[in-house]
């Protein structure tokens, strides 16, 4: 029992202050409750009384499925030094037990008020330190390999992105058995850093996934991102940015692809604190069978954020009788000249465009298929990114392709 | 341009003062302050009404206790003490007039004050006003023509006495007790409002109207309003309210129930010009209503249009409960915000029936030290086949302290269901402020153009009657915003 481990963690005594707090904070209140506005539409009901169990000794000794070039393994939650990579030039890694500084950075309060992230510090044995100086031109891949029947997964990473540094990383979730996954992510983005940032979440359809991230972006920052859930029965990203700098510009694109009973939710905080900021998000959800399919996502525009750009477009494909979506974009805005608009739109395919194409010759089924592409390849050709784009599109066609043979 | 001098004229008038800020002096016959079992009974009592009525209030009363005052709204007001509020207060009359001749002569110089003297009305208008003075309807007019067409228009009072089958059949079935805080609240001790019946084929021929007036110090005011529309039927019901300055919070918690049977249409407006309270919002009006109409018929229809700009505190979401095959909801609302007020409100449009369509146009400008926040849900139930709905919220700044919100909820559980939500915010430009300015206008005088354009979707939805005065009221609203 997750509970019982933390208690026994904290009595005895060894913890870091950080995750000290962050334990005494999730045995207070435990797993999100429906109830709490966050978490109405994502109900974490059954994960309550599961009995799942960390494995804080977790050890793979090997894997031939590893992607080349520079990589950072993490197996149930624990760093594996042997199946990582070194890291290119400009890259180094330390133990958060070693750097107290970047270990501080999470009790930011995005993630201290987070019980998800808190469950994951308070569990954290050990969290790991990225340090990125200088341009950085070869991608770093985050591989998070979870296994096991009622394990679950702590993953913590804190990464520091020095003023004028650049990196390309790219998170791959992908594990077994029916465990949960809470991989936590802090970000610093320094001054006119660019960070290209990847994620693809293919975990097993039985498995839970809590994705926690918090990140903060300096003067000049550039932040792209680009992901993609199609994995786990329960499936949760969470974002929380703040631009703290001027002149920041962010692009997030979001997909998520569902099918059978899994719930994916796509959850987001963009918090424009200054001015001249830009922001963009974009998301795409396909919903099959009694897939459920959530989105919230919350721009908040400060009194000083003047001259604001946020925008934030949401959009669902609804291909079955019994799936349902519910999006909930949220604007708060205190500043008055700010251009922000959102939009969600849900519906199933369009049937004239179907007729359209069937009129060509061309098969039903087929058609479908030809429209579902198009709805996702819309976003997906705005990435110019190849780094981040290839391991998503390649996400993507294993979908489609499964999503195909079915019909 | 004529709307505009008229803007201008009443920008001038208002200057800086509540316009309808005065305290009308008549004996009020009162509760003592307090919430128990004891003051509904009294209420009851005081209303002469049948041993059911009672029980239903105790019941609402009882549910009320075991509820926790909702605090989801971006809203901030201090604690609301529901034991220092007056529960009733009628106009001091041993029985109800038989005429405009028996009322109170003050309370005629009240209605005159507001410019709705009711004789004036009765010949000019031709609008039919159950105008309710704090918590007992006083007159009520052209009575017998709606009676000709087999319309009743009364007090809902006098509903409880003479058709108590209806009232035991529809109140509370739209909002029930238990529905929310005010809800139970309301249904405990309400004291009165409107019920509207029209029959069968009928097209109610006037629109029917009621002034709200909350005067006596310290009486919340508890409204309850039901109106049936029954098969093929049409009506247009417009509610306008304004109330008296002074320097305690009042609290308003009315339930506004509406029911359109196959066919039948209804249009609720409302235009609402509460006190708003002095620049920090002491004083002002606290609004927490509950409005909700069902379309029960196959292709009946509901519209809701509001223009806010009263209240310290708005709390508001009229709704449609979309059940009838083909039927339409749809709500319009412009609320505007200034100084310290807040306001967070919105709608939800249930779709439960095939082909059900909603249209929801928001249109919130928040000047000052203001937060206006919109609040919606759309939901498409499983059987809400081909359902479609559009909605559009802008919100306008004016000024750099104020906020505007958007918060909507989108739930669909029919996948044909199509859902569209658009938002945006901005600011007048100053592109349109210069342009305004270069023609002779003064600053205010421009804000007011800009927003009433900005506003015209939502007001070419208004009566005519609402129409000019709602102009007039988002010039007023304002006032002191720019320069």
């Amino acid at each position: 029992m997750l509970h019982d481990q933390l208690k026994s963690r904290l009595d005895e005594g060894q913890l870091s202050p950080v995750s000290k707090g962050a334990a005494t904070r999730f045995l207070e209140g435990g797993f999100p409750k429906p109830q709490e506005e966050a978490w109405r539409f994502t109900n974490l009901n059954a994960l309550r009384d599961r009995s799942f169990v960390a494995m804080p000794d977790a050890n793979l000794a090997a894997a031939d499925d590893l992607p080349d070039g520079a990589r950072l393994v993490f197996y149930n939650g624990v760093f594996q030094a042997h199946l990582s990579s070194d890291l290119p030039q400009g890259m180094t890694v330390v133990p958060l037990s070693e750097d107290a500084a970047l270990a501080a950075r999470l009790d930011d309060e995005r993630l201290s008020g987070h019980a998800i992230a808190n469950l994951s510090v308070g569990m954290m044995t050990a969290g790991l330190g990225l340090r990125v100086s200088g341009d950085v031109e070869s991608p770093l891949h985050v591989v998070f390999r979870n296994d096991g029947a009622d394990t679950s997964s702590h993953a913590v990473l804190v990464m520091d992105i020095a003023d004028e540094a650049s990196c390309t990383v790219i998170e791959h979730h992908h594990g077994t058995g029916d465990g949960l996954s809470a991989p936590v992510l802090s970000i610093t983005l320094g001054k006119s850093a660019r960070f290209n940032h990847g994620r693809v979440q293919s975990e097993d359809e039985n498995r839970n996934h809590l994705a926690v991230m918090a990140m903060d972006i300096a003067e000049k920052g550039q932040y792209n991102a680009l992901s993609v859930q199609t994995g786990s029965a329960l499936s949760r990203a969470e974002n929380r940015i703040a631009l703290k700098g001027e002149d920041v510009d962010l692009t997030m694109t979001t997909l998520y692809l569902a099918n059978a009973k899994q719930v994916m939710d796509v959850t987001s905080l963009v918090d424009h604190q200054m001015p001249n900021c830009t922001s963009r998000q974009i998301v795409r959800g396909v919903l099959d069978d009694q897939a459920k399919g959530i989105f919230q996502g919350k721009v908040i525009v400060a009194r000083d954020a003047q001259k604001t750009d946020g925008n934030q477009m949401s959009r669902t494909l609804l291909l079955s009788r019994k799936c349902e979506a519910d999006a909930k974009p949220e604007l708060e805005i205190y500043a008055d000249d700010v251009a922000c608009s959102h939009g969600a739109t849900v519906g199933e395919i369009d049937d004239n465009h179907l007729f359209y194409l069937m009129s060509r010759g061309i098969s039903k089924t087929d058609a479908r298929q030809m429209l579902i592409e198009a709805f996702l390849a819309d976003v997906l050709d705005d990435v110019d990114n190849e780094m981040l784009k290839a391991p998503v599109e390649a996400s993507v066609a294993a979908w489609l392709k499964a999503l195909g043979d079915k019909a | 341009m004529s709307a505009t001098m008229e803007t201008i004229r009443q920008v001038e008038e208002a200057t800086g003062k509540y316009k309808y800020g005065f305290v009308t002096d008549i004996e009020v016959d009162k509760a003592p302050k307090g919430l128990s079992e004891d003051t509904i009974r009294l209420i009851s009592a005081k209303k002469n009404e049948p041993e059911w009525m009672l029980e239903l209030r105790l019941k609402a009363y009882r549910h009320w206790l075991t509820m926790e005052e909702p605090d989801w709204a971006k809203l901030n007001y201090p604690p609301i003490d529901y034991q220092d509020i007056h529960y009733y207060a009628a106009p001091k009359k041993a029985d109800g007039p038989k005429s405009l001749d028996e009322v109170d002569p003050e309370l005629l110089k009240t209605y005159e004050k507001l410019g709705i003297p009711l004789k004036e009305q009765e010949m000019l208008a031709g609008v039919a006003v159950d105008a309710v003075f704090d918590s007992v309807s006083v007159a009520t007019t052209f009575r017998e023509k709606l009676a000709e067409a087999g319309v009743i228009f009364c007090p809902i009072s006098e509903a409880i006495q003479n058709h108590p089958e209806m009232i035991k059949e529809y109140l509370g079935s739209v909002v029930p007790h238990g529905d929310n805080y005010f809800s139970a609240l309301n249904a405990a001790v309400f004291t009165d409002g409107s019920f509207v019946y029209i029959p069968k084929g009928v097209r109610c021929p006037m629109e029917l109207s009621t002034y709200f007036r909350i005067n006596e110090m310290n009486t919340g005011q508890f409204e309850r309003t039901l109106i049936i529309a029954d098969e093929g039927s049409y009506v247009s019901y417009l509610e306008g309210c304004t109330a008296p300055q002074r320097d305690e919070n009042q609290l308003h918690a009315a339930v506004v129930e509406l029911v359109a049977m196959t066919d039948a249409e209804i249009k609720y407006s409302t235009v609402q010009n509460w006190y708003p309270g002095d620049e920090n919002g002491k004083g002002g009006i606290y609004n927490f209503v509950t409005k909700r109409g069902i379309c029960k018929g196959d292709r009946s229809k509901i519209s809701w249009t509001q223009v806010e700009t009263g209240s310290a505190i708005t709390w508001k979401y009229p709704s449609c409960i979309l059940m009838g095959a083909d039927s339409i909801g749809e709500f319009y609302s412009v609320a505007v915000t200034n100084n310290a007020q807040q306001a967070d409100t919105g709608t939800k449009m249930i779709h439960i029936g095939p082909r059900t369509k909603s249209t929801i146009i928001a249109k919130g400008i928040a000047a000052g030290k203001s937060d206006s926040t919109y609040r919606g849900l759309v939901r498409m139930m499983p059987g809400a086949e081909t359902g479609r709905n559009f909605t559009q919220c802008d919100s306008l700044l004016v000024g750099d302290q104020c906020g505007a919100h958007t918060v909507p909820y989108i739930v669909s559980r029919n996948p044909s269901a199509r859902i569209e939500h658009e938002a945006t915010t901005s600011r007048i430009s100053e592109d349109q402020m210069f342009y305004c300015l270069q023609r002779g206008m003064t600053e205010e005088d421009a804000v007011s153009l800009i927003v009433n354009g900005f506003c015209k979707e939502v007001m070419k939805e208004l009566p005519m009657e609402f129409a000019v005065e709602a102009q007039k009221l988002i010039g007023i609203s304002l006032e002191g915003s720019v320069g």
